[in-house]
């Protein structure tokens, strides 16, 4: 295959754990456009008679530059492999067919069987194949973006002898707590493959098994990365209150990779925590919808870790369903410390006006009910976690 | 030198009583872990030819006190021991771990030896008879348990267990568990060179100690575990058997489930270094599986058993046919169990659903169990010396028609062929040469 080849041994440096390479990239789409040269100028080119021509400032370069030092670090030197891949980081930002938006993870590896060793109980459908290079990415999505979704993915086996890629659909046997695959596809580190999904609504991940994470950014506003922490200390203060044994620790595992994985596909939410709270006392949030029985998500994790019977199971993924229908529609999800949602579709209103010496927030509606939050903890609240529109996530609270 | 003359860790050998001594009196007198009041009610039972009511309670608090020796380690030590997923940090030792899994994990911790283990598999079964018999007028009266089996019974009760100030695992055994999580070991390690020339139930203990702490253990201990684990494994994969290396691929399944993604990498690494992904299962099937063939085994060894045995095996008949591999050795002794059954007879209602289940298993799955399950499977080996039980053995083995020369164990193979010729003697003798080396004698 012209144009490729795999550097051979592994790199010497530790990529995995805290030290892995980390790359964000911030795109400006509105630089993403087409200059026109002025009056003034097409005077003084029409003197010279050369014709005014269009410029394009592209994100393209900068994705595949970053992009290819991703896949030299995970050892891999393809101009192919990067060509594709920097169209799909493009494609996946919002895929739609007939209307519907999906959310793929696509893994691009040299051999799907290999890959899906680490997977208890994978199973895979190659659905075609196509010529090994970009202009077949469009066909790759339009076969299998239909036919992935939460518990199916999309792979790219890489051309074995050949110039033909294969490409297909897999799966693998997923409890509720199993190991989700962005975090399962640095198990093997020798084995080479590339995950690239969608993160939140602007932020495209892509990730290679040695532990190389590249975060495409696409937005204009952006000052904070994206960062998993905050989720994860939200996650430990809606835990606090389920004891200390160990299947408080499982549990917290679990709850900070749900509120991970539904917060991915949501348009963005504001979370609270509150302890003992009750929301007719807070006058700030008199607009809610209150959930009765609440959602006891450590109940319901309980009894799967101690019987795990389907009906567990089921009684957990009902929870989950829940949950992502709630993060669907506006306003507040309150949860209490021992991992239970208690309300939902809470509005703040704020209880006082503000002088015009209070400090200006930039931001919409949701910003701002953020803000007025901020005032509530320590008093009605113990934490609130912000996720904007375009995947902002702010943890304000007491890291536990 | 043998596997017998090394071995990794061994059990107290200080004498607590002869076994030259009969008196009773004399023998519940040195029951250090019993009150001076129940030694004097055992002696007196003695005396009256209560032997049935001093034997069971001498049993039972034998039975108790090992038990809570075995907690002591941890229960989901235990479980992984006992390769049962069902035992986790919530079971009550003491009902999810029959007295036969106690005393052969005590015998692998070195809590007992091995003739002592076999000693006290033979008065179980005889304390359980007599605890469960019926009054039945049709029963003959005269059939009681004689002074030497209560004699018996409770001497090597005394000895083992009884008898020790506190009972305690061996403390090599301690030693090298805390090891394997605080050092990284080398093929030169003392350890290891002792550990590759014991017995296989050494190392099959060790490989349940690793797995468990790879199910426990965080940063640094995790980090040790690996390696040796990664060391010891790979090093040991050829010669172990397939319920072990089921064990290990179930494991790394469970820890897929569980989101444990450090242990994950750690049992990963281990696979990938002895190309043993093929003993990943698809899904944890086998779990349920495991759990009710232990339920079979455990009523099987209890009071009754002869009534409590038809519920569990006929759900185990009811899980289906295809009995996943990671659970078909525990699942094949379940029903050899109840086949067999025991010198006073078999459980009559228990055979048709267990027939149900050895209808299901194909030639393939047999040699299986011929070649890989057989030679440690100390409750069948134990069976396999009962006259009563080598009859019911050698009618089910010649019906299935098996061809010796697909056995790789020569002491296997011959007890195969002494099976077909039905030469009870000579099956007598090779399961309990098997029964020995099972027990690391």
């Amino acid at each position: 295959m012209p144009g490729c080849y795999r550097k051979g041994g592994r790199i010497k440096r530790d990529l995995g754990g805290e030290g892995s390479p980390k790359r964000v990239v911030r795109s400006h789409w509105s630089k993403t456009r087409f200059m026109w040269f002025s009056n003034f100028g097409i005077e003084s080119f029409k003197g010279s008679k050369i014709l005014p021509q269009p410029v394009l400032v592209s994100f393209r370069d900068q994705t595949t530059g970053r992009i290819h030092d991703l896949l030299e670090d995970e050892g891999l030197a393809c101009a192919q492999s990067q060509n594709l891949l920097s169209y799909f980081a493009g494609a996946l930002l919002n895929y739609k067919e007939e209307g519907v938006e999906f959310l793929p993870s696509i893994i691009l590896c040299d051999s799907i069987d290999e890959f899906l060793k680490t997977f208890p109980g994978s199973v895979s459908h190659q659905i075609g194949s196509a010529p090994f290079q970009p202009e077949s990415g469009p066909q790759v999505l339009k076969d299998c973006a239909p036919l992935s979704g939460p518990n199916w993915y999309i792979f790219i086996e890489r051309p074995n002898g050949d110039d033909i890629l294969r490409y297909g659909i897999f799966t693998y046997f997923r409890l509720p707590t199993a190991i989700p695959l962005h975090e399962a596809v640095t198990i093997d580190p020798d084995q080479f493959s590339v995950l690239i999904r969608k993160a939140s609504t602007n932020t495209i991940d892509v990730r290679g098994s040695k532990g190389s994470l590249l975060t495409l950014i696409f937005s204009t506003v952006r000052e904070q990365v994206v960062s998993s922490e905050d989720i994860s200390h939200f996650a430990e203060r809606c835990c606090r209150g389920v004891g200390e044994d160990k299947i408080h620790e499982e549990f917290l595992r679990y709850f900070s990779r749900l509120l991970e994985a539904s917060l991915t596909s949501c348009h963005g939410t504001i979370l609270a925590c509150g302890e003992e709270m009750n929301i007719a006392d807070i006058e700030e949030m008199q607009d809610a919808v209150e959930v009765a029985p609440k959602i006891d998500f450590y109940e319901a994790f309980s009894q799967f870790k101690t019987g795990a019977t389907a009906e567990s199971i089921l009684t957990l993924q009902r929870c989950e369903d829940l949950l992502n229908g709630f993060l669907k529609c506006d306003g507040i999800i309150l949860f209490d410390v021992s991992g239970c949602i208690s309300a939902y579709r809470v509005f703040f209103r704020p209880s006082k006006v503000e002088g015009e010496d209070a400090p200006k927030i930039v931001g919409g509606a949701r910003r701002r009910a953020f803000e007025g939050l901020k005032g509530l903890l320590g008093e009605n609240l113990d934490s609130v976690l912000f996720r904007s529109q375009d995947g902002q996530t702010i943890f304000c609270g007491e890291a536990a | 030198m043998n596997g017998a003359d090394i071995q990794l860790w061994t059990a107290p050998t200080q004498v607590t009583v002869s076994d030259r001594e009969s008196n009773p009196a004399a023998i519940a007198s040195r029951a250090l872990q019993l009150r001076s009041r129940e030694q004097h009610q055992i002696a007196s039972n003695f005396d009256a030819g209560n032997y049935e009511m001093a034997s069971s309670f001498v049993w039972m608090r034998t039975m108790a006190l090992l038990k809570k020796q075995l907690a002591s380690l941890g229960i989901e030590f235990i479980g992984e021991l006992l390769q049962r997923p069902d035992i986790d940090e919530y079971s009550d030792i003491s009902t999810a771990v029959s007295d036969a899994e106690a005393i052969s994990l005590a015998r692998d911790l070195g809590i007992i030896t091995s003739v002592q283990t076999m000693r006290l598999l033979h008065s179980q079964q005889v304390v359980t008879h007599f605890a469960a018999i019926d009054n039945d007028p049709s029963i003959d009266e005269d059939e009681i348990m004689t002074q030497e089996e209560a004699v018996g019974c409770l001497r090597v009760c005394v000895q083992g267990v009884l008898g020790h100030e506190t009972v305690s695992v061996a403390e090599d055994f301690k030693s090298f568990r805390s090891k394997l999580e605080t050092e990284t070991f080398s093929l030169q390690s003392p350890e290891i060179v002792k550990l590759f020339s014991s017995p296989y139930f050494f190392m099959r203990t060790a490989i349940s100690i690793l797995l468990s702490l790879f199910k426990t253990g965080k940063g640094a201990q995790l980090e040790h575990t690996a390696r040796n684990a990664n060391l010891i494994i790979s090093q040991y994969w050829a010669q172990l058997k397939a319920p072990e290396r089921w064990q290990i691929g179930q494991a790394y399944a469970q820890e897929f489930s569980e989101g444990r993604k450090e242990s994950v990498k750690g049992l990963h690494a281990v696979l990938v270094s002895v190309g043993g992904f093929d003993y990943v299962p698809e899904n944890l099937r086998s779990s349920t599986f495991v759990q009710v063939a232990s339920s079979v085994i455990a009523a099987h060894q209890g009071m009754n058993n002869f009534y409590n045995e038809p519920a569990p095996m006929s759900e185990l008949a009811s899980l289906g046919t295809s009995i996943p591999s990671p659970a078909l050795a525990k699942c094949m002794t379940a029903v050899l169990c109840v086949k067999l059954g025991n010198s006073y007879g078999t459980s009559h209602a228990a055979q048709e659903p267990a027939n149900r289940v050895l209808g299901s298993l194909s030639t393939e799955r047999w040699y299986y169990y011929f070649n890989e399950r057989l030679g440690n499977d100390r409750i069948i080996l134990s069976k396999l010396r009962d006259t009563r039980c080598q009859g019911r053995w050698i009618s089910i083995v010649q019906s299935l028609g098996l061809e010796a020369d697909q056995i790789s164990d020569k002491n296997i193979k011959a007890l195969l062929v002494a099976t077909t010729q039905n030469d009870v003697a000579k099956l007598s003798r090779i399961a309990s040469r098997l029964m020995e080396t099972a027990l690391g004698g």
